[in-house]
């Protein structure tokens, strides 16, 4: 075989490589963007009926925790007596979020020091209503809060 | 004992008795006129119908009335009691109340239960006895026309413990039998400067009261004697309250009735009823202008127009049976007892000795009193009406001055940032994106905000900025979070655009291709 034949084979398919390259980038860029329409967006779920708020062995008596319930806060706290209760997060005062205060054994607002006793009934400062409760199943190691 | 001879005299005055009791205005020992509260609040006290006097003249019972004659003769201390009774002078013999035939000169038959005698009435029976003319009928029957206050004590609390106990308080327990005076009289236990007393007589006994409410405090006639209408009453001024202008007379709801003058939501307008009369109140020289303050303010919307029970009515801060006003030095213990983070602050703050130094009331002095509003931000600044200036210049005298703008600049960041924020991200949510992480984060800004709103009363700016900088970050990720999505919306739909331009490009250059290579195909043929 002659040297320039080889010569011009190789430039040739090294130029087809070059340009099948392109090629992919183009489609790629052209796809991309189609791809990318065709993505479904990041969907905000309804707002939930229930959630699991905790796992069950992981809230000690006298433990509480706050978790995303819909769009608002919601807190879940396994009181003293071992008892689990659930109650919207947001105080009735000026919305804030409450908090459970072990040393007092009390839902506690620190905004305004408003006070909830373990049933979610305001009992000292400003909130004129009591929370509003949820109800709590534990399945399993599942502790499940629900608004029904 | 009381023998039933001399208790059917004591009871022989009872049944015009209340007509009297609350009838005309009461006249007091100084001439002054009280101001009465009746159930419904609207009814001035029941006032005795000229007719009132029409039967009999004030000459005492006219003969030939048997029971009279006899027993006038006989004597005794109710005899003479009754001699001075209202019923007796307006001719009401001892028939009116125990039955009987006035008119039989047999002693028998007139004492008869034929004839109608009762004898001694029964503790229960005595509404009824006195409702004959004191009731329904108004009293027609004997030519009288009086007020109707059976009605009224039959709805009453105190009807109700009748009903279960024979020790519960019926008429004669406060207007006493025979020798029954009206209220007007000095004499009557009923008259302003008494009742309170006679009201005390069982409401402060805590074994007493132990048998019908066992859960009511007994210290209200304690606490009235220290109040400034009870320290005025003493003084022998009839004007002021007593319990009777709050909790009406007959009709005396439990406090928990929401009919009842002095259930939370009626307490401002039962106080107003004197305290907002300028009239009244002439004389007293005080302000009058409370009860319209307190209709408009966050306390009286809050309490009136959502029956907020929680919200302050007049009794909170002043006091009910001890009513006073709160003195300058209690003003932030008084507010501190529901917004105790703020009073706390305050009291740990530099305003604190400054304002007591003036002698300026803590609380009051930038919020108000009976008309206090909500707080906005706009009360931090150094424009008046604000009431940092009223203290504060701004003329580069002050060192405060720079530091309230600069909280003020804190507090604006803050709820200017979440409006901002909150704007972006309702952007984003209308054009389908998700942001309700973003959202949920946003809590935390009005949390900011009303824990800053506190903080502003320790009037240091660093709380206050430890307080505000926790929302202004959630602020700032939240409206980023917002342009985010707002910015990948966009790349979807424009990067589309130009793909679907290029492919329709690419489309139309190929058919270009492909009939420019058949055209040629065709010319070569030829
Ligand atoms: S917001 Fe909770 S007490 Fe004020």
């Amino acid at each position: 075989m002659e040297p320039g034949v080889d010569q011009n084979i190789s430039r040739r398919s090294f130029l087809n490589n070059l340009l099948g390259i392109g090629v992919v980038g183009w489609l790629g860029s052209v796809l991309f963007p189609i791809f990318e329409y065709l993505k479904v967006p990041p969907q905000s779920e309804a707002e939930p009926t229930s959630v699991v708020a905790a796992k069950f062995k992981d809230l000690k008596p006298n433990h509480s925790v706050v978790f995303k319930f819909g769009s608002a806060p919601a807190i879940l706290l396994n009181g003293p007596d071992g008892k689990m209760r659930a109650f919207s997060g947001v105080c009735t005062h000026l919305q804030c979020t409450v908090q459970y205060r072990p040393d007092m054994q009390k839902i506690w607002c620190a905004c305004h020091n408003g006070m909830y006793d373990l049933n979610g009934r305001n009992i000292a400062g400003p909130p004129p209503k009591p929370l509003q409760e949820y109800k709590v199943v534990v399945k399993g190691d599942d502790v499940i809060v629900s608004k029904a | 004992m009381m023998a039933p001879r001399r208790f059917m005299w004591m009871l022989l005055a009872v049944p015009a008795w209340a007509s009297f009791v609350w009838g005309a205005p009461v006249a007091t020992a100084a001439g002054a006129e009280a101001k009465p509260m009746t159930a419904s609040a609207a009814t001035p006290a029941g006032a005795v119908a000229p007719a009132a006097a029409k039967p009999a003249a004030t000459a005492g019972v006219k003969s030939p009335d048997g029971c009279v004659t006899c027993h006038l003769d006989v004597g005794g201390a109710q005899v003479d009691a009754y001699k001075k009774d209202i019923h007796y002078q307006k001719g009401v013999g001892c028939s009116g109340c125990h039955g009987g035939d006035p008119r039989s000169d047999d002693q028998d038959a007139a004492m008869s239960k034929a004839k109608g005698y009762i004898g001694v009435p029964k503790k229960a029976d005595i509404p009824a006895v006195c409702g004959k003319c004191h009731g329904p009928s108004h009293g027609q029957a004997s030519g009288f026309h009086l007020k109707d206050m059976r009605t009224d004590y039959d709805a009453s609390a105190h009807a109700k413990a009748l009903s279960g106990s024979d020790a519960g308080p019926q008429c004669v327990s406060c207007h006493g039998s025979h020798g029954i005076a009206p209220a007007s009289d000095p004499r009557s236990p009923v008259n302003p400067l008494h009742v309170a007393k006679t009201c005390g007589t069982c409401h402060g006994d805590a074994a007493y009261m132990r048998n019908f409410a066992p859960g009511l405090p007994v210290d209200q006639y304690e606490k009235y004697l220290s109040s400034e209408h009870g320290k005025r009453n003493a003084t022998g001024d009839a004007n002021p309250a007593t319990c009777v202008s709050c909790h009406s007379n007959h009709k005396i709801l439990e406090v928990k009735d929401p009919r009842s003058p002095v259930y939370p939501t009626q307490v401002p307008a039962t106080c107003g009823h004197c305290h907002a009369d300028s009239k009244y109140m002439a004389r007293y020289h005080i302000p009058t202008n409370q009860y319209e303050e307190y209709k408009s303010s966050v306390h009286g919307e809050a309490l009136l127009k959502k029956s907020d029970l929680n919200a302050p009515a007049c009794n909170s801060c002043h006091g009910n049976h001890g009513a006073a006003p709160p003195g300058i030095s209690s003003v932030a213990a008084v507010c501190g007892t529901c917004h105790q983070s703020n009073a706390e602050l305050f009291g740990k703050s530099a305003h604190r000795p400054a304002f007591e130094k003036e002698k300026l009331p803590a609380c009051v002095t930038c919020h108000s009193n009976h008309g206090v509003k909500a707080p906005t931000d706009a009360m931090v600044s150094m424009d008046k009406p604000a009431p940092c200036a009223k203290c504060h210049r701004n003329d580069g005298s002050d060192k405060s001055a720079p530091t309230i703008l600069r909280m003020r600049v804190a507090l604006d960041s803050l709820s200017l940032g979440g409006i901002l924020a909150q704007r972006e991200l309702a952007r984003a949510e209308s054009l389908g994106m998700d942001v309700s992480d973003a959202r949920y984060s946003l809590k935390d800004v009005n949390q900011s905000i009303v824990q800053s709103r506190v903080a502003i009363h320790s009037f240091k700016l660093a709380s206050l900025v430890e307080a505000a900088r926790p929302g202004i970050r959630v602020t700032v990720l939240a409206k980023q979070a917002g342009l985010d999505a707002v910015h990948e919306y966009r790349f979807r739909r424009e990067g589309l655009a130009v793909s679907t331009l290029i492919v329709t490009l690419l489309v139309i250059l190929l058919y270009l291709k492909i009939r420019q290579i058949e055209r040629s195909q065709k010319n070569e043929k030829k």
